[in-house]
Order: structure tokens, then sequence, then C-alpha cells
């Protein structure tokens, strides 16, 4: 065992390890001591320490580009196919290589931490938090001293475990790249982006970007701020959603997970999830309340007037679920399905038994994304009341579900008024401008119903107040068009060119 | 085809034409972008729509296949795509070429007093040839049109070429076309999103417009590398 991390990590090389981090302390003290002189503070041992161990740039720049070299060592020497074979699945190595792992993720965790606390000698020793670690300028010069726990010992303690369970997930996430035996380039440049992306994402001001930086996770003080659970929230996080992507990656793994990848409804979901984030990252999070970040997240239209990211975003977001449901359809009806259909005598049923089918999908598509975008909310704003952001979230998923349903039947409709594929493209078209905010007009179109803009009241005082109109619309829309289709069905066979 | 055709020729002046009492344009080039707007949200579907159906009819079976014994298979799928560019691009230099026809001619303000001054050349992409000459910018700006629409009509023709279903092949060009849109204005990138109609963003150097292009221009090159080394016989050309 031994043996093995001195081949990752060597003695020489954690003594240079060691050697950064005194030389980064001896600059922190000396910094510490001039702004001490400067503004008449008074730190003590405990601040030194947590601003020399717990420093955004000493993690970016020099704990985690170690650690990448530490994370490919290991990897180049375990990536191999004699070692693979004696675990169950590529998932059971690549959480294995954690623990493989610890001595030297143990070794950088607490080596940084106990330089730390040699730093701090010198200083005067007590054992609670000076009054300099309160000070709100103090906190704007040198945020690390922010007093996360009652008792500075626990916070040392909490730091050291979190920079070991970030280095774990680092070395995790570095072996899931490993695992892939044909590719073994991709592992040294995914490893490199990701050490960049800890350099880059630690300063970003957005708050999607922070909980995407390892140094969130990493420092208790970045925790505390940046995520609900408290100080000790990355941690709980890391763990937590550590199991469960385990879990869910492992069962993936072992029930085809390519197959499972392919399937129309997750690509739907991961795409419409990546445009809400996208959406979430464009638009800056409210200071008011939830209620409002989430208008704002969904709104389809910009606060200034109409703009191309919100209406993309509304249209792609009812768009993509519908074409992967109309690309089953016109395939079932240029196949063997469409033998099927002609065999049970009546096309209107086999059609309305499609959108049955059609109707599970929506539903299931607009609850997840319904879940994602609060989620998301609850996320980003830390004020205001999430329980009304959850019901604007709600009612935004079934008028979702409604206005995808509506274009999935505008499409088979122009397919059959047609009788051509090129009927379901002119749908398009047509969706794609009616969804267009046209002012008075766009209260009554078929498309554009699922912007959030037009559900919420955003002129009251309480901005989640819900409009039923857009859903009523939409279900009369609904009302008119299946019919219509159905008949046309039966009219035409079903047949397309 | 030529139904799409004369619909995308005809529809965008006659309903810029209908809209003008109801706006106060300061310039008929103001006049013309509201025109032209419909055209720009679905452009990429517009090029599918005047291009695509006729090769869907005759890629619907195994006739490329039986080409294959009179003619040389990239010859025969060069002059497929060129055909397409060439359609899209007369299309769309005539649709622009009318619209500016008819802007200019119906222009008309609706108070006596006329319109404020405006200096057109910092308004658009490509204005800054006003400064230089007005009939500069508009033939510069029609030929501009025209090349980009012939492109992503070649890009549209591979994408029917490498995909087999049929309306996945229709949809997928307009998909892309607005998940990149989406994805450039989402990184703060929409100085750089695709050509020819970005009235949606304020100017930006020249340079810009040839930046989306030529991300256009190397997926046209990637899929058609693809369908060359699979010797066309690609699940969109060759339906059994």
């Amino acid at each position: 065992m031994i043996g093995a991390w001195r081949r990752t990590l060597s003695p020489l090389q954690l003594a240079v390890f060691v050697s950064g981090v005194a030389f980064f302390a001896l600059y922190t003290r000396h910094s510490l001591r001039l702004y001490a002189a400067s503004v008449g503070g008074d730190f003590t041992y405990w601040d030194v320490v947590l601003e020399t161990g717990g420093s955004a740039y000493l993690l970016s720049f020099w704990i985690v580009p170690v650690a990448t070299w530490c994370a490919l060592r290991q990897m180049q020497t375990g990536a191999r196919p004699e070692n693979m074979v004696r675990y169950a699945t590529r998932t059971d190595w690549a959480f294995a290589q954690a623990v493989r792992g610890l001595p030297w993720i143990s070794a950088l965790a607490v080596s940084a931490v106990l330089v730390a606390l040699v730093a701090g000698v010198g200083f005067p020793f007590v054992w609670g938090w000076s009054p300099a670690s309160f000070d709100e300028t103090v906190l704007q010069q040198f945020p690390a001293l922010m007093a996360t726990l009652p008792i500075p010992l626990v916070s040392v303690l909490l730091l050291c475990l979190a920079l070991a369970a970030t280095l774990a997930v680092f070395t995790v996430a570095v072996a899931v790249v490993a695992a892939r035996l044909e590719h073994p380039r991709l592992v040294a440049v995914w490893a490199v982006a990701l050490a960049l992306w800890g350099s880059i994402s630690f300063r970003a001001d957005g708050a999607v970007l922070r909980l995407l930086s390892p140094s969130t996770y990493a420092l208790p003080w970045v925790a505390s701020v940046s995520l609900p659970l408290g100080p000790g929230g990355g941690v709980m996080i890391l763990l937590v959603g550590g199991a469960l992507v385990f879990a869910a990656a492992r069962w993936m793994e072992l029930r085809g997970a390519r197959l499972v990848l392919r399937s129309s409804m997750l690509v739907a979901v991961g795409a419409g999830a990546a445009v809400l984030a996208g959406l979430a990252m464009a638009h800056p999070a409210a200071d008011s309340s939830s209620e409002w970040d989430l208008v704002l997240l969904l709104q389809g239209v910009a606060p200034e007037g109409a703009s191309l990211l919100d209406y993309l975003g509304v249209v792609i977001l009812a768009l993509l679920p519908a074409l992967v449901v109309h690309r089953e359809l016109v395939a079932a009806l240029s196949g063997r399905r469409y033998a099927e259909m002609i065999r049970m005598a009546s096309p209107a049923g086999w059609y309305l038994r499609r959108l049955g089918a059609a109707a599970r999908f929506v539903i299931g598509y607009s609850l997840a994304l319904g879940l994602w975008a609060a989620l998301l909310v609850g996320l980003r704003s830390r004020t205001g009341r999430v329980g009304d952001a959850f019901v604007l979230a709600g009612a935004w998923a079934g008028t979702l579900a409604l206005q995808v349903f509506v274009v999935v039947v505008m499409l088979s409709l122009g397919t059959m008024l047609a009788r051509r594929v090129e009927g379901g493209a002119y749908a398009i078209a047509v969706v794609a401008v009616l969804a267009w905010p046209l002012g008075e007009l766009s209260r009554w179109s078929p498309a554009g119903q699922a912007s959030l803009l037009r559900l919420a009241d955003v002129t009251s005082v309480t901005p989640a107040l819900v409009l039923p109109l857009p859903a009523l619309v939409l279900l009369a829309w609904l009302a008119l068009l299946i019919p219509v289709t159905a008949s046309l069905f039966n009219r035409t066979r079903g047949e397309i060119h | 085809m030529v139904v799409a055709a004369l619909l995308i020729l005809v529809v965008p002046p006659v309903s810029g034409y209908v809209s003008l009492p109801a706006y106060a344009f300061s310039h008929w080039t103001a006049y013309f972008t509201v025109m032209i707007d419909a055209v720009a949200l679905i452009f990429p579907l517009l090029i599918t729509l005047i291009t695509q159906p006729r090769l869907l009819d005759e890629w619907s079976n195994s006739y490329a296949l039986a080409t294959r014994q009179r003619v040389e298979p990239a010859r025969y799928f060069g002059a497929r795509v060129a055909a397409s560019a060439i359609l899209a691009a007369v299309v769309f230099l005539v649709l622009t070429i009318v619209c500016f026809a008819v802007a200019r001619w119906t222009y008309s303000y609706p108070s006596p007093e006329g319109p404020p001054g405006v200096l057109v050349e910092t308004r658009y992409q490509f204005s800054q040839l006003w400064a230089v000459s007005p009939a500069l910018y508009l033939v510069v700006y029609c030929l501009w049109v025209a090349l980009v629409s012939g492109t992503v009509a070649a890009v549209c023709t591979l994408i029917t070429a490498v995909v087999g279903n049929k309306f996945v092949a229709l949809a997928a060009p307009f998909v892309l076309w607005s998940l990149t849109d989406f994805g450039l204005a989402v990184l703060d990138l929409a100085a750089l999103s695709l050509p020819p109609f970005r009235f949606h963003i304020k100017q930006q150097p020249i340079w810009t417009e040839f930046a989306g292009w030529a991300l256009i221009l190397i997926v046209l090159g990637a899929l058609y590398l693809y369908v060359h080394r699979r010797d066309y016989q690609t699940a969109g050309i060759v339906r059994t």
C-alpha cells in the first residue's frame, strides 16, 4: 500500500508540496501583520490558520494542480485491463480509486492543514474567535476568516475533511474518464480541464457557477455562503450526491447504460435541463423574491421587450419533446406499424392511442423540468417564499405539458394536411412564428403559452398570482385540433409520402 | 418547392407593407428589418423547405444506388449539393432585393415633419459600408445573404443525406441553428451569432459575420467528409 502511494506521491514531491504551502503561509502571515498594523486589528492564531489553510488561491493554484498530477499518476498505474477485471463494473473501479488514492489525498489535506497550524504560531492564542474575525472590513479583505463554526478547532477539522472529500471526488471524476480505456489521451485532457476549471471558477459571481466550483465544496467558508446547508453543506452534498451518483451509475451500467442514455425521454429531459440551466446562467438572480426569480427564468420575454435568448429558450423547451414524439409517429406511419393501423380499421383510434402514450411522455418531461426549475430557483435565491416558487413552477410545468401536447398535435395535423412528411416542418415554422411575442394576439396563440410571463401577473404585488388563461387557451386549442387531426387520419388512412 | 419559394418571396414584403401604418420607422432600412424578421426566425427551416422535399423524394428508395451505374457517386452527390445551394442562394437573393425595393419605394413617415435623422452606418451588420456608399451596402448585403443561404442549403442537403428519418432530416437544421444561437447568447457571445439576419443585436465589427459563417463551413466540411468516407451510401441517401 505504502509502496503504491509512494509511486503516486514520492517523499520528495510531498516535500515540494509542503514547501509551497509554507511559502504561501509566510506570505499570509506577513500580509495579516501589515494589515493589522494599518487598521489596528488584532488577529489571533486561528485567524492565521484558517486564512492560510482555507485560501481559495492556495486550493486553486497549488493543491488542485498537485492533486491533478497525483490523480494522473494513479490512473497511469491503475487504469489497466488486468486491474479493472477485478471489479464488477467500471463504476466500481472508478469509485474505488477514491479509496485507493486516500493515502496521497490525506497526505495533501493533512499536510496543508498542519502547515497552516504551524503558520499561526506567534499570534495570540485563544480558544474562541477573535472580534477581528467578525469585522466587516476584515471579512471583505480576508473572507477565509469568516467564523463558519462556533469553535475554531472544529472549523479546522471540517476544512481538512472537506479538502480530502473534494480531492477524492476529483479523483473519481478523473477515474470515470480513465475507465474508458479506449481513449487514454482523454484522461489527461479531462484532468487538466478540471484543474483549469477550479482555478477559473472560484472567482465566479454567478450562483450556478459557484455550485459547480470545487472551491465551494473544499472550503467550508465558501460553502456557508454558497450552499443552503451551512459550512458542512459541501461535505454533505459530496457524500450524499456521491452515493446517489454511484448507485445510479452502477444501475445504469448493469442494465445497459448506452441503451438508457439513448432513450428519447433522457435526451429530451437532458436538453431541456441544459436549456433551463443556460437561462439561469444568462439571467442574474433577482434580489427581491424567489417567485420573481422564477418569472425571470421562464418568462420567454425580456423585461425590456422581445429577447431572442428568452424566445429561443421557450421555443426549444416546447419544440424538442414534440419533435421526439412526432419522429416516432412518422417512423410508425412509414414502417410496419402502418399495417397495424390499417388492420385496426380505425386510423383515428390508432392515433388517439398513440397520443395517450405521448401524453405520459410529455407529462414526465414537464414534471422533470418543473422540478429542475424549482431546484434552480431554490439554489439561486436565498430570500423569499420558496413555497410560492414551487406553486409557480408546478403551474408552469402543467402549462408546459399542455403546450408540448398542442405542438405535438399541430405537427400531426400539418403532416396529415399535406399528406407529406414536410407538413410537419411547415407546422414547426408556424409554431416558431406564433411563439414570437406579438402583444395581444399572443394571448390567444396556440404557441408560446409556456412563457411564465403569460402565466403570472407581474403587475401584481404578489407575482406568484397564477393566471389560468394560458392553460385554458391551450385546452381550447387541444379540443379543436385533436378531433380535426383524428378525422383527417380516418379520411386519409394515415397515408404519407 | 415552387409554392414554398413563391410564399417566401411574397409574404415578407406584403406583411411588411400591411404593417407599415402601425409603425413610425425612422428610416426605410428599419422598415426592411421588420419585413425580414419572421424570415430570420425560421431561416434554416425555410431553406430546408425549398431545397429538401425533392431530394427526400429522390432518396426515398434505392434510386441513388441505381444511379451509380451511370454516374460517379461523388459527381452525382456534388451536383445535388450544388443544386440546393444555388436554388437557396437565388431565392434569398431575390427575396432580399425585393424587400429592399419594396421598403425603399413604399416607405412613408406618419408625421408631416418627417423622420428624425438617423445614422444607418451604425445600426446594422455590414451597414458600416453605408458610409462609403449606400449602394455598396445594399449590393454587399444582398450577396452576403445569398452566399450564406447557399452554404446553409448545402449543410441541409448533407444532413438529409446523413439522417435516416425524413422528419428529423427536415427539422434538424432548425433545431441545431436555434440551439447554437441559444448557446452563444447564454455564453454572452451573441456578437458571434449565426448570419445573415442578425437584426436582434447591435452592430458588430464586420469580421463577426464571418465567424458564424466559418462555423457553418466547418460543419459542412465535416459532414461532407463523413458522407464521402461512406462512399455516398449513408442512411439518408440509400433507403432500402
